[in-house]
């Protein structure tokens, strides 16, 4: 439960053999390895430092394979293996082997590409031929060949579509300038129409056409009558058809292939991974060196997989001056699921605790009071036990959530809500013993009581404040800073602790004395928060900080009043459950289909709550986390521990050995 | 008629509906920033969401003081024994203004501070939570303050008739 301890090491290998040693790693998956622009060795030699180049073949084979999946995936039409919870294919080891080693991979690649190319350029030439077809529909009429409407001596032809309405009043334009016009066809609002005119009045003519919107038809590089050209085109576009019908019926077969190129997508994503970490590692003429992080425990694993190389040794290195390790979090099965927290929020500073611990219970606690509905929770543990039975891989965020779902059975348990009031509204004449179970373990009801809650969420908001100084506290005696600890966490502690109690005792007057204490207590905290929060600065600091620390105090004020949406937040749970339950019993009441139309609102009612409830609970309690508690402990800003290591996308490698 | 729980009723429907129309108006300014940022970096959705969803709480707040507002004229259980007089009337509507009025300028300021960590998490996502989450909760405090007078008066500041039993 806590940060994992790092180590700074360096691992020197002949250069023959440094590309196995890295497979190698990566399959371990335990050292982080710096490039040379990061790497200390080449701040202390710069000639160890190279221009690496980006492997940039590679690159280009991994967007290939992408695009050529993509392809494949969309004219696949047999039942797909995969889904939302398990994306990933089970891949037998030795066939990944086979597949990856093999050189008919390539092959495959290129034939898909040839196809999706091939299916691209028959596409083109259909519509070509749609689109000419439907351009010589109107012509049918004309029986001369269409060339014949170029080539004139002394003057020019121009065949076009013009609008019915337009017709006779370009006939008069047209004669004004000597030119004809002649109706070949009408089709629905248009005339397909011939314009003849003398070369000199041309240029008049194609204004005066312009200006009627005469679109003109292009018959440039075709020969032959209208008829003659259509039923060409009929046969060609026959022909581009089956073509398109035979070359996607390849691709169907095909595309039951695409599972190669998935796992050839992931074999050289790691291969990439590999090159590039090679080729920005810094060297020297005969030797690649590897200068990284691993944790304190997988440095004896470390030196194992190295000590297989004879031309290879790694050694652990000191830390250099104003180098920050990487961090990474380690935790027991109970807290692990919580580290999804966590790393939403980033990774905590090397210097600070692991908050996962600490958050876990208060999350799970936050989440079920906002839901506050027993039935609620009784449903999201069933899902979340379907989901964790289904999903593939990482099962940390579902038992997060099953953790949440068990804690708001209690909770609404506790505060009586089974689907709002369900139990007294719908079921109270019908099943009375269920009303009495209710009210049996029903600690108060926060619809007609609201204050046990509002008390209730408020204390828990003190509490988890308190709990974050008191780790603030520990930290900094862990870190030996004995002043920092007194003079930030302790004394704000008592100082807080001491202002409750004068409050709480203040209206006891037989226990006046604990108040006076208490008040003491708080001032001789005032006057330490106020000289050494700013310890280190001169008097015009101390007293600056020290007054902005004092009036921070407002700050924990709002800090804890925030914890009051506990209560909001379960209130709403039940009050929108109410308002399902009052539209249920009203639609009960309609004759015949009453009780299934009654039934259909229950559900589909509270399922729409439950939504629309678990969002607001998982945000407001990652909220009072993130903006409430861990600003009292935490510094953050860790940078993440990413080991080389082999990922991957589409596959999932199962060793049947 | 009876005056005293319309005005019951009139404060509850303030306080739900100004505190409403000010975390819509928040979430929707917080919205439309994330979802330009989104475009670009979409893996930034889980940070983003945070901050998109902070101006919600104000509408909240005011519907459980309209839930609570109901809850003490007994509406889901048969009404009160006695009619609400004027001065009850009167006394609910007011306790009810702090989270109406608090809420609702809360609300759209507090999506306007959302947006300007939704702009500055596309550049420094580390500077998200320091920056972004924090000053933009800041602006909440003045709407918990709120939520926190309207709900002491209602629950201890204001002498309602007994609820019907049975």
């Amino acid at each position: 439960m806590a940060i994992a301890q790092m180590t700074k090491v360096m691992i020197v290998s002949y250069r023959e053999e440094a590309a196995k040693l890295l497979e190698a790693l990566q399959h371990e998956g335990i050292v982080q390895i710096l490039d040379a622009e990061r790497a200390m060795v080449t701040k202390n030699w710069p000639e160890l430092h190279i221009e690496g180049q980006r492997p940039r073949n590679l690159e280009e084979l991994i967007g290939r394979l992408s695009n050529g999946i993509a392809f494949l995936k969309s004219h696949f039409t047999g039942k797909e293996l995969t889904s939302a919870l398990r994306p990933r294919l089970v891949i037998d080891s030795g066939k990944y082997a086979a597949i990856t080693n093999s050189d008919e991979n390539v092959k495959l690649l290129v034939r898909t590409e040839a196809l999706a190319s091939r299916i691209e350029q028959l596409g083109d030439d259909k519509n070509h031929y749609l689109s000419v077809l439907k351009g010589l529909d109107p012509w049918v009429d004309f029986d001369e060949p269409v060339e014949s409407l170029h080539g004139f001596e002394s003057a020019n032809g121009f065949a076009g579509i013009v609008a019915n309405q337009k017709l006779s009043e370009l006939t008069e334009a047209l004669d004004k300038v000597g030119a004809v016009i002649e109706e070949v066809s009408v089709s629905g609002k248009n005339h397909a129409c011939i314009v003849l005119c003398l070369s000199t009045s041309a240029s008049d003519v194609h204004k005066i056409l312009r200006n009627f919107d005469f679109e003109t038809t292009n018959f440039e590089g075709m020969e032959g009558t209208a008829t003659e050209l259509i039923k060409t085109n009929q046969e060609l576009l026959k022909k581009t058809e089956d073509d398109l019908a035979a070359t996607l019926n390849d691709t169907e077969k095909l595309a039951e292939r695409k599972t190669e190129l998935k796992i050839l997508f992931d074999h050289y994503q790691n291969l990439l991974s590999r090159e590039k970490t090679m080729a920005f590692a810094p060297e020297t003429d005969h030797t690649v060196i590897f200068e990284g992080w691993t944790k304190i425990k997988d440095y004896a694993r470390l030196e194992k997989v190295v000590s297989k190389f004879s031309g290879s040794s790694v050694g652990k290195i000191d830390i250099s001056e104003g180098e920050v390790p990487p961090v990474e979090i380690d935790n027991n099965s109970a807290v692990r699921p919580f580290e999804v927290i966590t790393r939403l929020y980033g990774m905590p500073a090397p210097t600070d605790v692991d908050p996962t611990a600490y958050l876990a219970p208060f999350f799970a606690l936050f989440f079920g009071l906002c839901l506050t509905d027993a039935g609620y929770g009784i449903i999201m543990v069933a899902m979340m036990w379907w989901v964790l039975k289904k999903i593939q891989g990482d099962t940390k965020a579902p038992w997060m959530m099953m953790s949440c779902s068990i804690l708001t059975i209690i909770a609404g348990a506790l505060t009586g809500g089974w689907f709002g009031d369900s139990v007294q509204v719908l079921a109270i004449n019908k099943f009375p013993w269920m009303n009495n179970i209710r009210e049996s373990i029903m600690l108060f009801d926060p619809m007609s009581n609201p204050m046990p809650f509002f008390k209730l969420s408020l204390g828990l908001g003190y509490a988890q404040i308190l709990f974050g100084l008191c780790i603030a506290f520990y930290n900094n005696i862990r870190r030996k800073e004995y002043v920092a600890a007194v003079c930030e966490n302790l004394s704000w502690l008592i100082f807080l602790n001491s202002l409750v109690l004068y409050g709480f005792f203040k209206s006891h007057e037989s226990l006046g004395i604990i108040s006076t204490l208490a008040g003491w207590f708080a001032l001789s905290q005032v006057v330490v928060i106020f000289l050494f929060t700013e310890r280190n600065s001169g008097l015009a600091g101390r007293i600056g900080g020290g007054t902005f620390a004092l009036f921070s105090t407002v700050f924990y004020l709002g800090d804890v009043l925030s914890y009051v949406r506990l209560m909001a937040l379960g209130m709403v749970t039940a009050g929108l459950g109410i308002a399902v339950n009052i539209l249920v019993k009203l639609v009960m009441d309609v004759p015949y289909v009453g009780f299934i139309l009654g039934a259909l609102l229950f559900v589909g009612g509270h399922m729409f709550n439950l939504a629309m409830s678990t969002l607001s609970s998982f945000v407001h309690s990652l909220r009072l986390q993130f903006v409430e508690f861990f600003p009292k402990f935490l510094v953050g800003g860790g940078h993440d521990f990413r080991p080389i290591k082999n990922t991957y996308e589409h596959i999932s490698i199962e060793d049947k050995q | 008629m009876d005056y005293g729980i319309a005005l019951c009723i009139a404060g509850g429907a303030v306080a739900t509906f100004m505190t409403g129309i000010g975390s819509s108006i928040g979430l929707a300014t917080a919205g439309r920033s994330a979802a330009g940022v989104l475009a670009d970096k979409p893996e930034r959705y889980g940070l983003l969401t945070l901050l998109v969803v902070l101006p919600s709480t104000q509408g909240i707040y005011g519907f459980v003081i309209g839930l609570m507002v109901m809850l003490k004229l007994n509406m889901f259980g048969g009404g009160l024994q006695e009619a609400v007089s004027m001065a009850v009337g009167f006394e609910t509507l007011a306790a009810c203004l702090p989270v109406a009025i608090a809420g609702m300028f809360s609300g759209i300021h507090q999506g306007k501070a959302c947006s300007g960590g939704i702009l500055m998490t596309a550049k420094r996502p580390d500077m998200c939570m320091k920056a972004g989450v924090v000053y933009a909760a800041l602006v909440e405090f003045y709407a918990i303050l709120g939520f926190l007078i309207s709900f002491l008066a209602l629950n201890m500041g204001i002498v309602f008739p007994a609820a019907v039993t049975g």
